[in-house]
């Protein structure tokens, strides 16, 4: 019969080629699997998300950086600039460079001039996400040909400078050369002076980096490094057990972390910082207008109970509304530690004697911020404590939560590890959402009642350190008192690797979210 | 039949016409900002405020609408918001792997579906239609994404043959079919399960019917009576059957392509939804739909080709 010749024909054509299959070994081709879809852009004056800065890590240097597998500010050491100096009263920062720095694809060697274009680039808000950095920069400018010129609008602590020209957002100097000759097109066309160069991207399957062969630090081990969109969890584990992946971005989830433990050849790596989950009660509007309504909402989450849930390796509590670890971090705050009789006590006080509906809560569908966000709708129900928890796409929790639609907002986030940043986009008064200077304070903390405005703004421009620390810290303790939020946890990230990555460096915290790949990184097999 | 194709033709400008204005408006009454998916979290209003505008985002719906209008008319698909590429590149970059799948789950889906239809319907209530019955409700029931993740445990991870990522194209034919072979498997045996199914229905209607008997009395051999006779006319519903269901592989492929990491048109629509992605969204849906439309399109017409009662009605 036909069809059964046809049938025994496409049987063996599919062994055959099965068959026939040679295992491709390539051992200086490194391959990432990341969780994200795709990417906005490789501009590292414009890259926002995780996913972007993933990329734009390996691409680009600041005048200095943070040590290789470190976050810690205080470990910011050169990189583009071999030293610095500081004028006495604090105002002018000199930048000597290396000389014989290469961009990428024979665009020249880095001079004066391409800093200047990058930082005047990074402090325009037209060109830069993150101009608000940059205002500190009253005048920059090239003394010769490397050497650079920073004069302050005032003195600002040392720590503040040097943390916004380290290799991470506005402080990546890009080559002023592409910029101008790309236009708009830069984003898509990115010359730094990074270990790794841009050699294809394509939407939604990868971006392909080869070796920059005349980096300065010298030749990278690696010679290419594909980095994989592979949003399914699932699919990247499944790919990195077939050995097609050799690093991936695991689940931060602790079953998951035992789970791939087992996996021959594979190791673990949990850094920090993380980002931390912070409850942030709406006060614009009742119940949480009132202070023993969130005293009371905080006293019910059980913190220790949702640690024990979501893993104790991939978590760390939190209790100040700066993430431990950051500078100037303290855990002598006003501490909600989970009491159900002081709860019951206060909700009864404020008129709730019989439960409480909260009413909208809003919440995305993305995993790490929906299962806590269940678990604490559970441990409130224990209690009578009800809300109407509305669980939608990522991007419509964006937009709702900033619409001021929800009573209370789940949020996750990591910033620049000093407390400025975080303080004054969730608590200070110009950052409440609504306002047209709107960032990311949802609980509306020093608009609707008295905050902390007057402590950011002097500690940011705190030259003493000592003085800095201190009011950063009371900063701390009083927002603790009024209420506002509930810090619960830091999300500590999760990436595993095979064991013939050698990363070649201490793998601790990651500024950039992503496991950095520098010269030195080998693949032993 | 030239009558025929015509009218099928014209049939389609209010459809498409329809769609376009839905796709537009579908677009924007779905909550979420493009501007916050794009510049981040930390961006400043200012920031934010500045991309609308530059993407038009500012100007009256209606403006947006005949614009939008204007542009497809021209065959103009625009940028994407996000990345500034072309939508015509990127579309062009996956189409043919998607095609490629699709007609690849179709074969699979036929080339396995109608045989075992045929030998279901012949050995009617014997134990190996009842197994052949029992397995393909199986395949109706299995989530592609539960098949998918099933055979790249046993064929990929246990056995190492085929690729977990496939990048959609090989440097060898061999290399292209092993990467294809997979996720075409997972779309295809979903498929078989439908084509026996309405293969064994629709030949136990036909083989039942009284020309068939006819075909017996004049001494047709029973071979030539199931092939000739029956299986010919059995597989009229199985052709439009085929043409619904490649319009839904076009689309429910994303799952597929997910798993698989395989570029396609799915996972490029999905990906411009999760981003508000409005203007290569909007493009990428009437791609989406006017592949289905001209799918339909084909199917009428073979249906009208192999069924004469149609085409003169």
């Amino acid at each position: 019969m036909k069809i059964r010749t046809l049938l025994t024909v496409a049987l063996a054509a599919v062994l055959l080629v099965a068959a026939s299959v040679t295992v491709g070994a390539q051992s200086k081709v490194l391959t990432f699997g990341m969780s994200q879809p795709d990417i906005g852009g490789m501009d590292p004056h414009n890259a926002p998300g995780t996913n972007d800065k993933t990329i734009v890590t390996q691409m680009y240097n600041g005048l200095v950086r943070f040590r290789p597998g470190s976050a810690n500010p205080e470990y910011i050491e050169p990189d583009l600039a071999e030293r610095w100096e500081v004028s006495e009263d604090g105002t002018v920062w000199t930048f000597y460079l290396r000389r014989g720095v290469q961009f990428h694809k024979g665009y020249g060697e880095l001079t004066a001039e391409d800093v200047v274009y990058s930082l005047e680039r990074a402090k325009d808000p037209q060109r830069s996400a993150f101009s608000s950095d940059y205002v500190i920069f009253a005048k920059i400018e090239a003394v010769d040909r490397y050497t650079v010129r920073l004069t302050l609008v005032r003195p600002v602590p040392a720590i503040q400078v040097l943390g916004v020209l380290t290799n991470y957002q506005g402080g990546m100097i890009v080559s002023k050369k592409a910029v101008e000759e790309f236009g708009d097109n830069f984003r898509m066309n990115p010359i730094g002076t990074g270990p790794f160069q841009l050699k294809e991207y394509v939407p939604r399957q990868y971006v392909e980096l080869e070796r920059h062969e005349e980096y300065f630090r010298g030749t990278p081990e690696i010679e290419r490094l594909v980095y994989r969109f592979m949003p399914e969890l699932r699919s990247r584990e499944l790919a990195f057990r077939a050995g097609e992946i050799d690093v991936m971005e695991g689940l931060r989830e602790q079953w998951w972390v035992e789970d791939i433990k087992q996996v021959p050849g594979a190791v673990v790596d949990v850094v920090g910082p993380g980002e931390m989950r912070t409850l942030h009660f709406n006060m614009s509007r009742p119940p949480f207008d009132d202070i023993r309504v969130r005293q009371a909402v905080s006293y019910l989450i059980d913190r220790e109970e949702i640690m024990e849930i979501l893993g104790r390796d991939v978590t760390e509590p939190a209790y100040s509304p700066v993430p431990p670890g950051y500078m100037a971090h303290t855990d002598d705050v006003e501490r909600y530690d989970y009491n159900p009789e002081k709860a019951k006590q206060l909700l009864a006080e404020a008129g709730y004697p019989n439960g409480l509906h909260i009413g909208p809560v809003i919440i995305s569908e993305v995993q790490s911020l929906l299962v806590p966000m269940q678990i604490i709708q559970e441990q409130l129900a224990r209690e009578g404590v009800t809300m109407d928890l509305q669980v939608v796409d990522h991007q419509t929790f964006h937009d709702r939560i900033r619409q001021n639609m929800s009573n209370m907002v789940l949020y996750g986030a990591a910033r620049f590890p000093t407390p400025d940043q975080y303080l004054t986009q969730f608590y200070h008064s110009a950052s409440t959402v609504g306002k047209p200077t709107a960032v990311t304070n949802f609980s509306h903390f020093g608009s609707v009642i008295p905050g902390v405005d007057h402590l950011i703004d002097m500690a940011r421009a705190e030259m003493d350190q000592q003085r800095q620390v201190e009011m950063w810290q009371l900063a701390q303790k009083l927002i603790t008192q009024s209420a506002p939020t509930f810090p619960i946890y830091v999300q500590k990230l999760v990436f595993v690797r095979k064991d013939y990555v050698d990363l070649g460096y201490e793998f601790e915290s990651t500024i950039s979210l992503t496991v950095p790949f520098t010269e030195k990184t080998r693949l032993l097999k | 039949m030239h009558v025929y194709v015509l009218r099928r033709l014209l049939a389609t400008i209010p459809t498409l016409f329809l769609m376009l204005t839905f796709v537009f408006f579908l677009v924007r009454v779905v909550p979420g900002d493009p501007a916050i998916a794009i510049l981040g979290d930390s961006a400043s209003q200012e920031a934010l405020e500045r991309f609308r505008e530059q993407m038009g985002l500012k100007d009256p719906l209606h403006v947006q609408y005949f614009r939008f209008l204007a542009d497809m008319a021209r065959g103009n698909l625009g940028k994407s918001m996000v990345t500034g590429l072309p939508v015509w590149d990127q579309l062009m970059r996956v189409l043919p792997h998607t095609l490629e799948l699709t007609a690849a789950g179709v074969v699979i889906g036929l080339v396995l579906g109608i045989p075992l239809g045929l030998i279901s319907g012949l050995k009617q209530n014997t134990w190996i239609d009842y197994l052949i019955r029992a397995v393909s409700l199986a395949g109706l029931s299995v989530p592609a994404f539960v098949l998918a993740v099933g055979l790249i445990m046993v064929f990929s991870v246990r056995l190492g043959w085929f690729p977990v990522i496939s990048t959609g194209s090989g440097a060898t034919l061999g290399e292209h079919l092993r990467q294809l072979f997979l996720p075409a498997m997972t779309l295809g045996l979903i498929m078989t399960a439908y084509t026996a199914r309405m293969t064994r229905s629709s030949f136990l209607n036909v083989y039942q019917d009284d020309y068939i008997r006819t075909a017996r009395a004049k001494g047709v051999t029973e071979p030539r009576v199931v092939i000739k006779h029956a299986l010919k006319n059995a597989l009229i519903p199985v052709i439009t059957l085929v043409g619904l269901y490649a319009g839904v592989l076009l689309g429910s492929s994303v799952m597929t392509e997910i798993v698989f990491n395989r570029p396609g048109l799915s996972g490029l629509i999905v990906g411009a939804m999760t981003r508000r992605d409005y203007t290569a969204l909007q493009s990428l849906l009437v791609v989406f739909a006017l592949l289905v439309i001209i799918v339909n399109l084909i199917t009428d017409l073979l249906y009208g080709l192999v069924d004469p009662r149609i085409r003169y009605e």
